[in-house]
């Protein structure tokens, strides 16, 4: 929606929303019990089934699903449908570990995911490796949200791209690390309310304005098949499907050990209520990423020609299209903004948060001030939140058009999914070895990027034959954490023996 | 979980029918204006999806982490 603005109506309209995110930041903060650890990260006694819900479903849904999904649909097709299973997987997923991981968070006390692995293993070298590598992947995440910021802004701004991209990230992530200072846990859950709320009937309308500016499906699919687009509507070639697989396994597990997503198991009020949620987060990919789909592929039929970084944009053009026909669709397009922003605020505050509690207390409490208070360390976590995304906003600009969003989301699934033996398979055999984990770990990532990064012919757009490196170097991590375990186990029972 | 394995097996053939590698590329079949590859995609996701529930409301949870101690 390039050079079109919305007027003063619709602005305070943007503008209220925002400050009210302030305002229940204010009100987290009044709502505090103690200032600890727990209270500013997990709220306490847990939340219950509506906030667990929506801030599972704000938290997982971001600027990625909405711009990112729409691109990756116009640039691939119906093929992205595959979206819709991978956003379905993490949920499956989640059966693997929230049943235990959650009755050990109740019993010990855990604030952040490596309060688990440091119970389980016992290992500094396990908690450091495992908090570099989240740390490292969720500033990563944060990234690509703060650049969505920047990226939403360029469609309302009637300032030039450049200076509109570079407001909008410093001012949407000034008011959220207001908030997620103010109130922690509380502010960042209480706006997931608002946010997921919003976002929801965002989706909806959206699906609505799609029917109404551009008839049936059918229509865009014909308009399709007659283009020179016609691949995207066949069927996906082996290489494709055999992406489609990887990324099933590589987001399912890989987004179920992000720290956020195990932070809101820890967070939930009680066993109930956190089967009830997840259950209806299960649904989600139904009414949120096929929406997101679609819009690609009404994008393919309507706005053809689009290359590169700019097919990231096709939402921002699809929502102009839509608001210049009708006072209607103006509005429509008013309210859809402000559930971008809120998927991209709500995913990011969550990123935020969880890096400040693994960097407050994994690393600073652990390592550096082993006496500190718990007031001490919520004030240093707070700390590192603003020294982190200082660095952050810089780096968004410094990036500003250097990748695509998807690209963004493919590497770190790599790093990422080498925590799956530590958490998976560890919280289900209690025979895993610290030792062999760690080098598993260790050497799933090196191999990982040295496939991704390494220049080989026989990786095409970061992918080997369509496979994901980051599940090859998950394959030989796994033989060496399972045959290192057994190896040690056989050993210490033949010492136990003799 | 106690015994999964019935529960893996489920996900399995949901996956083997929802990833479309037993059509002709050149199929030409439609189902409201939508590709039937497409269609049944969606539809293996709703399968999962209501599966998924189903265990997350129904299914009993091994929570019992004393006994590891």
């Amino acid at each position: 929606m390039n050079n079109e603005v919305f007027d003063q109506t619709a602005w305070v309209f943007i503008s209220t929303y925002l400050c009210s995110l302030i305002f229940v930041g204010f009100l987290g903060y009044r709502a505090r019990q103690e200032n600890t650890l727990k209270d500013f990260y997990l709220a306490g006694n847990g939340f219950g089934l509506v906030v667990i819900f929506l801030t599972l479903y704000a938290t997982q849904y971001s600027g990625n699903t909405l711009f990112g999904y729409s691109g990756k649909a116009y640039r691939i097709g119906f093929a992205w449908i595959m979206c819709i299973h991978f956003m379905t997987a993490i949920v499956a997923c989640f059966l693997i570990l929230a049943p235990r991981l959650y009755a050990y968070a109740k019993q010990y006390d855990f604030i952040t995911p490596t309060d688990y692995l440091q119970h389980r293993f016992n290992s500094n070298w396990i908690n450091v490796i495992a908090t570099l590598i989240l740390v490292v992947v969720l500033s990563n995440y944060l990234l690509a949200q703060l650049m969505a910021m920047g990226r939403a802004m360029q469609g309302l701004s009637m300032a030039d791209p450049d200076t509109a991209y570079r407001q909008g990230v410093i001012l949407l992530t000034l008011i959220m690390v207001v908030y997620g200072t103010l109130g922690g846990i509380r502010a960042v859950a209480w706006t997931d309310v608002i946010q997921g709320l919003v976002l929801m009937v965002g989706f909806s309308l959206l699906l609505f304005m799609l029917y109404k500016q551009f008839g049936p499906i059918s229509l865009a699919t014909n308009i399709i098949q007659q283009s020179p687009e016609v691949a995207k509507v066949n069927v996906p070639d082996a290489n494709r499907l055999r992406e489609w697989l990887s990324y099933i396994i590589i987001i399912g597990l890989g987004s179920t050990l992000y720290p956020q997503a195990i932070q809101r198991i820890y967070a939930a009020r009680s066993e109930k209520v956190l089967r009830q949620g997840l259950a209806l987060i299960a649904f989600a990919p139904l009414f949120t990423s096929l929406i997101a789909v679609i819009t690609g592929i009404y994008a393919i039929a309507y706005v053809p020609g689009l290359l590169g970084t700019d097919t990231d944009r096709v939402l921002g053009i699809i929502m102009s299209m839509i608001q210049q026909n009708s006072v209607l669709g103006y509005w429509l397009v008013v309210i859809l903004y402000a559930a971008i922003l809120a998927a991209m605020m709500s995913t990011a505050d969550s990123a935020l948060l969880s890096i400040s509690s693994m960097l407050s207390k994994d690393i600073y409490g652990r390592f550096i001030d082993a006496n500190a208070s718990e007031a001490r360390l919520t004030f240093m976590g707070k700390i590192f939140s603003w020294c982190l995304i200082i660095f952050l906003v810089w780096l968004a600009i410094y990036l500003s058009d250097k990748a695509s969003l998807i690209k963004l989301l493919d590497r770190k699934f790599d790093i990422l999914i080498q925590l799956v033996p530590a958490f998976m398979l560890s919280i289900h055999w209690r025979g895993m070895q610290a030792l062999p984990t760690f080098i598993g770990i260790v050497f799933g990532v090196a191999l990982s990027l040295y496939l991704a990064f390494g220049g080989f012919d026989f990786v095409q757009n970061g992918k080997i034959y369509g496979f994901h490196p980051g599940l090859i170097g998950l394959l030989f991590n796994l033989a060496i954490a399972v045959l290192g375990s057994l190896w040690i186990n056989k050993t210490n029972n033949r010492l136990l023996t003799t | 979980m106690k015994r999964p394995y019935w529960i893996c097996a489920i996900y399995f053939v949901l996956l083997v029918i929802g990833i479309p590698w037993y059509w002709p590329e050149e199929s030409t079949s439609f189902v409201l204006g939508l590709p039937l590859w497409v269609v049944i995609a969606i539809a293996v996701s709703i399968c999962a999806s209501m599966f998924t529930a189903f265990l997350l409301l129904r299914y009993p949870w091994d929570t019992d982490v004393t006994q590891d101690e």
